[in-house]
């Protein structure tokens, strides 16, 4: 055996030099295994990794990287085709940060949706805006399912500024939680211009009390503006209206929600009623025992006709559920909620026997595809023609040159709102570039000063109606589409409410700001 | 012969690790056995070692089993130069051909063959000087001899069959050619070797064989260019005498060019140890053409790092006067060789030692596992061969393959039949040692000669045995047979005209059972006595004994008792009692022993002297016979009839008592009693 070992690998001096190479090799390849196992590879793409083995990849990327999600291929494969037209040099860019991995369906199919409005906002930047300076490079941040690894991605991006990326604005921030705030805070307090699309939540903004996110921009209503704008189209009665409120603490989405309705119902004779969601608000917990309660309690009223529901998609859908049940069937109620009424369309178990028995589900939508359609729409707070070059891009984007961008869908309108987003972050950073024959990109500083200029004739022309920011970066009197859920699931358009009443004037100024 | 017996017993050495755990790891760099290195005991300048020793002596056994631990490890090749394809052909050939060129290609035939780690060695030297000889003979027209020849030398240059392939078209060439230049008056030798030698190198040799051919740019007379160098030397080789010499010189030389190329390069990475050439029957004037020049060139500075071992029987060949000389033994642990002045300095000469005892019961453990030969037989076996491997490894084989060998004695062991190979019948193990050690030839002389004591006992032999056999005198055979003996390198000893015991013994064997009636054995002994009736009494006893006549050596003995010298009567007695003895049955132990009555004492003699006397001469004969098992209480029997006789000696009593002391002891000890004037007398082992 020995012998046979020394034949084979130590006769010959070559032999014995093919022997020590194979040992150093096979010792290489241990201790590089050894290696990889002690430090596993983390990295997904050039700008993301995970922040640990078997977890989701984390980051930035502009360059097809789908973050593992199949839905996204086929718009990441767009925006890279369209990054790589770019020079170095001419571009700013523009992030989109989302929980991109996130495992839900309903975020899921909102994140399609906003990374595609985002893109067809930078096609539409880059190629029909009669060759404006800079153009506009897209790249996706993913902070991970829940916005867990925002830390991450936003210490990333805070790099970017710097260095080739030429990093301008962050969009996206879609959800309004606890993370998503610090997350803001963050990029904001680092300088860096945020523009949140489908952020509701009243504590993630400026406001006349102070600001606490220098450089935050929000295309979407405040949750106080939506519960106006609901309140005004309802034209409530306050002492046939009840307040059924989720008590869980730190949801910023229902604490504002609840707020601004319980400011509606100052003094109405009905109590409001209670109920605490799990601590994860999509578990379905035993909440629907409270739901069952409630329902008795408001057929036990004597004229209470509409609820203002501040709670998330879930408890909602176990409200409606549990009111379709309810023994009064005789009396007609109508749900007045948030935008979060917009996932309910989507949800399997929602029982749809509910909405033909007398209860009707009405909620502040972000944006409808009806809402700018019909000839009836108001002369003011948006128009037709910004909508339908929405539309039309929407429509050549299915094909080869600019797409294709996967299955589209407006109804739940977060494409229309990542689209306005960006269009917002467009002017913006355009808006700062000083007008010389070199290409100087501008300071970031200089783009977080436009957000107050947005109005009057600076204003967004969004697909969702007029963009004009107050002072403090929210967006004044924003047409809110009124909304109602119909039996097959679909959302029916109803009207357009204004959170002032009345849809705002030619000039669109907010008032104070003149 | 010796030790390779159908492979089984490649571990067993009998006496020849010197060589082989040695010697020959310490020249070639691998041991025996296994890929482990060896550290080398001269690095640059090596010794040709020359096995020396008689016939039997195991030279070729050894050789074979190099070979074979060596095969497949590092390149080696065996030749035997006394084999019938290196005799000299006749004259017609002579022109393009030599024993030296058949076994070059024969070499390199056998040292090509790819070993373990490194493919096979390449001889485009060997090959371009033997085709530049070969085409000495080539005659237009000849195309098929042509291509068998050039086929054969050319795959020195590198096997495989794309290469048999190129040389065929290449030799279709050549013959074109040669074909081309028979028309009209006949080409000149020289032209077709030069354009053999350009078309060689040209057509067939590529870029890095033209460089090795480059060697021959060395050939005297050839200025440095390949092609006059090759064409010089197939020249000078039909010329012939000195200046076929200094071509063949240059081909050895092409030989071990190529063999060190192959541990150049990455045959220095790839090759372990050194290549092995082994030639056998060195005193053959072949293996002094192979050899000689090794050693000239190394002498000259050229070196190599060929290991050179040859076989030459006889021990003091003229040409190994100056070489280093040492004992099988003495190899075992270093060599301790150095290089003199002279060129055979260049050898070691190592003598092949007779096997111990030790061995020979090695030998006989090995055929006779069961153990049943009688105890003493292996030490007999030993005394009767004198360790002679060739006697002790058939007559043990023999031993072995009879089912009772506890039967045989050594007489008979002699007489039994050894099946050497499967498909062969058995053989009389006396004839077929005989075959080994005498040429066929002389056999017959040398047995009718064996019994004379000197000289002039086998001329007296010769005239009455041998008349004019084969139209010559018998005195012309007894010189035959002396100058083949001294060829031979069989010892002489005084006293006996076949000096070597064992070899004497076998032709006694054969003298005895030539014929059925034992007729020639009578007649030669008788002639000897007759020979020997007035001038040498003990010699004419020693016959007379050898003829089964012992009343007229115990009356002689009896009758110089009490007035010769003791030591001179000892003697006598001996060289008496050395007489062969053939009879059957064996009479000498109970007559020894006082147990058989012979014949009963001649009147008017002292009867109990006499019954001594007789006594002793048949213990004597018995225990001094290389063919008898010695018996010990025939010794005890010796000791205290010999201590009798001291008593009644007038002045040799010391020395009778001695002897009566010393001899037992002598037997005892396997040796030859000795204590007479003259000591041993060449007839003990």
């Amino acid at each position: 055996m020995t012998d046979w070992l020394r034949r084979v690998f130590w006769f010959t001096p070559l032999r014995k030099g093919l022997t020590v190479l194979l040992v150093l090799a096979v010792v290489a390849g241990l201790s590089y295994g050894g290696y990889r196992i002690a430090n596993p590879d983390l990295s997904c793409t050039e700008g993301v990794a995970r922040p640990e083995e078997g977890a989701e990849c984390v980051g930035v990327s502009g360059d097809g990287y789908a973050f593992e999600v199949p839905a996204l291929k086929l718009v990441t494969a767009a925006i890279r085709k369209e990054n790589e037209e770019l020079k170095a040099g001419e571009y700013a860019t523009v992030a989109v940060m989302l929980p991109l991995t996130s495992t839900d369906t309903g975020m899921r199919t909102k994140v399609l949706h906003e990374v595609q409005g985002a893109f067809l906002q930078q096609y539409a930047a880059n190629h029909d805006s009669n060759e404006q300076v800079p153009k506009i490079r897209l790249v996706l941040a993913n902070t991970g399912k829940g916005n867990q690894h925002w830390r991450t991605t936003v210490e990333q991006l805070k790099r970017m500024v710097d260095g080739p990326d030429k990093l301008r604005a962050v969009s996206g921030i879609a959800t309004s939680s606890a993370e998503t705030k610090d997350a803001v805070k963050e990029l904001t307090a680092a300088g860096i211009p945020v523009i949140g699309t489908t952020i509701t939540a009243d504590d993630i903004a400026n406001g006349p009390d102070g600001d606490p996110y220098p450089g935050l921009a929000r295309v979407s209503p405040t949750n106080s503006d939506e519960a106006r704008a609901i309140a005004d189209f309802g034209k409530v009665d306050a002492k046939k209206a009840v307040l059924v409120q989720d008590t869980r603490p730190g949801d910023h989405y229902t604490a504002t929600l609840k707020q601004a309705f319980a400011d509606l119902l100052t003094g109405a004779p009905h109590e409001a009623r209670l109920f605490t969601s799990p601590p994860d608000p999509t578990d379905e917990g035993t909440t629907p025992n409270t739901f069952r309660q409630i329902a008795l309690l408001l057929c036990g009223t004597r004229d209470a006709d509409t609820v203002f529901f501040a709670g998330r998609h879930t408890q909602l859908r176990q409200f409606v559920n549990a009111l379709g049940q309810r023994p009064c069937v005789h009396r007609e109620f109508t749900v007045l909620t948030g935008d979060e009424g917009s996932y309910l369309g989507a949800d399997d178990q929602l029982d749809e026997t509910a909405l033909t028995r007398k209860v009707s589900v009405r909620y502040a939508s972000l944006a409808h595809p009806d809402a700018w359609k019909g000839p009836g729409a108001p002369r003011t707070g948006g128009s037709p023609a910004a909508y339908k070059t929405f539309t039309d891009l929407l429509a050549k984007a299915a094909a080869a040159d600019i797409g294709p961008i996967g299955k589209t869908s407006l109804t739940d309108g977060q494409a229309i709102i990542a689209y306005d987003a960006m269009a917002v972050a467009v002017q913006g950073i355009r808006e700062a570039t000083l007008a010389s024959e070199k290409l100087e990109l501008p300071d970031i500083g200089d783009v977080v000063t436009q957000w107050p200029q947005t109005k009057g004739p600076l204003k967004v022309e969004g697909a969702s109606g007029w963009i004009c920011l107050d002072n403090h970066g929210n967006p004044y009197n924003k047409a809110v589409p009124i909304v109602e859920l119909a039996p097959d699931g679909s959302q029916r358009f109803v009207e357009i409410a204004w959170p002032d009443g009345d849809p705002p004037a030619q000039d669109c100024m907010p008032p104070g700001a003149s | 012969m010796l030790l390779v017996r159908g492979g089984t017993v490649d571990r067993e050495l009998f006496g020849r690790e010197a060589v082989l755990d040695g010697l020959a790891p310490r020249l070639v760099g691998l041991p025996p056995r296994g890929f482990q290195k060896v550290p080398f005991e001269h690095r640059d300048d090596l010794p040709a070692v020359v096995l020396t020793g008689g016939r039997g002596m195991g030279k070729t056994a050894l050789l074979k089993r190099l070979h074979t631990a060596y095969r497949q490890r590092t390149p080696i090749a065996l030749i035997d130069c006394e084999r019938a394809e290196f005799v000299e052909r006749p004259a017609e050939h002579a022109l393009s051909w030599s024993p030296v060129t058949e076994a070059l290609a024969e070499l390199g035939d056998q040292l090509a063959p790819p070993v373990h780690g490194a493919g096979a060695v390449e001889f485009p030297r060997l090959a371009a000087g033997l085709l530049a000889v070969a085409s000495l003979g080539w005659q237009p027209h000849d195309d098929e001899n042509i291509v068998a020849e050039g086929l054969r030398l050319g795959l020195l240059v590198e096997p495989g069959s794309r290469w048999r392939n190129q040389t065929r078209t290449w030799l279709t060439k050549v013959v074109a050619k040669l074909a081309a230049m028979a028309s009209g008056v006949g080409p000149g030798l020289d032209v077709v070797v030069e354009t053999t030698v350009e078309s060689l190198l040209d057509d067939l040799f590529n870029r890095g064989q033209r460089a090795s051919a480059d060697w021959y740019g060395n050939y005297p007379g050839a200025g440095g260019k390949a092609k006059r160098g090759l064409t010089l030397l197939a020249l000078h080789f039909r010329r012939g005498s000195e200046h076929r010499v200094r071509a063949e010189r240059h081909l050895v030389g092409a030989l071990r060019a190529d063999l060190d190329a192959a541990y150049q390069g990455m045959g220095r990475l790839r090759r372990v140890g050194r290549p092995v050439v082994l030639i056998d029957n060195a005193q053959a004037p072949l293996g002094r053409r192979l050899v000689e020049p090794v050693l000239r060139d190394r002498a000259e500075g050229r070196r190599d790092h060929v290991v050179l071992v040859a076989a030459l029987r006889g021990h003091d060949h003229p040409a190994l006067r100056h070489a280093v000389r040492r004992t099988l033994p003495e190899v075992r642990h270093e060599l301790g060789w150095r290089r003199g002045r002279e060129i055979a300095s260049g050898a070691v000469a190592v003598e092949l030692t007779p096997l111990e005892p030790e061995h020979v019961r090695q030998f006989f453990d090995l055929t006779d596992p069961r153990q049943l030969t009688h105890p003493k037989l292996a030490r007999a076996v030993h005394r009767l061969t004198g360790g002679r491997p060739v006697g002790v490894d058939l007559l043990a084989r023999a031993a072995g393959q009879d089912p009772h060998p506890e039967r045989f004695t050594p007489a008979s062991l002699l007489a039994a039949t050894v099946t050497l190979r499967e498909d062969r019948e058995g053989q009389e193990v006396a004839a077929e040692l005989l075959a080994r050690l005498v040429p066929p030839s002389r056999l017959d002389w040398l047995t009718v000669l064996a019994p004379a004591h000197d000289v002039p006992s086998a001329e007296a032999l010769a005239a009455s045995r041998l008349p004019g056999e084969e139209g010559r005198t018998g005195l012309a055979a007894v010189r035959d047979v002396r100058t083949l003996l001294a060829d031979e390198h069989w010892p002489p000893a005084p006293g006996h005209f076949v000096g070597d015991p064992f070899l004497r013994t076998l032709l006694l064997h054969r003298l005895r059972y030539g014929d059925r009636d034992f007729g020639r054995w009578r007649a030669v002994h008788e002639t000897l006595r007759d020979h020997y009736r007035d001038r040498d009494v003990p010699r004419r006893l020693h016959h007379e004994l050898a003829l089964g006549v012992t009343e007229g050596a115990v009356t002689y003995l009896r009758e110089t008792f009490p007035l010769a010298d003791a030591r001179v009567w000892l003697d006598e007695l001996r060289f008496i009692a050395s007489a062969p003895h053939f009879d059957d049955p064996d009479v000498r132990r109970p007559v020894a022993l006082g147990r058989a009555d012979a014949s009963a004492p001649p009147p008017g003699s002292d009867p109990t002297l006499h019954l001594r006397i007789r006594r002793l001469l048949f213990a004597v004969w018995q225990l001094t016979d290389p063919l008898a098992l010695p018996d010990d209480e025939v010794t005890e029997k010796m000791g205290y009839e010999l201590g009798l006789l001291s008593e009644l000696h007038s002045s040799g009593n010391e020395v009778l008592w001695q002897a009566s002391r010393s001899w037992p002891q002598a037997v005892r000890e396997w040796r030859a009693p000795a204590a007479g004037t003259t000591g041993t007398r060449g007839d003990g082992a």
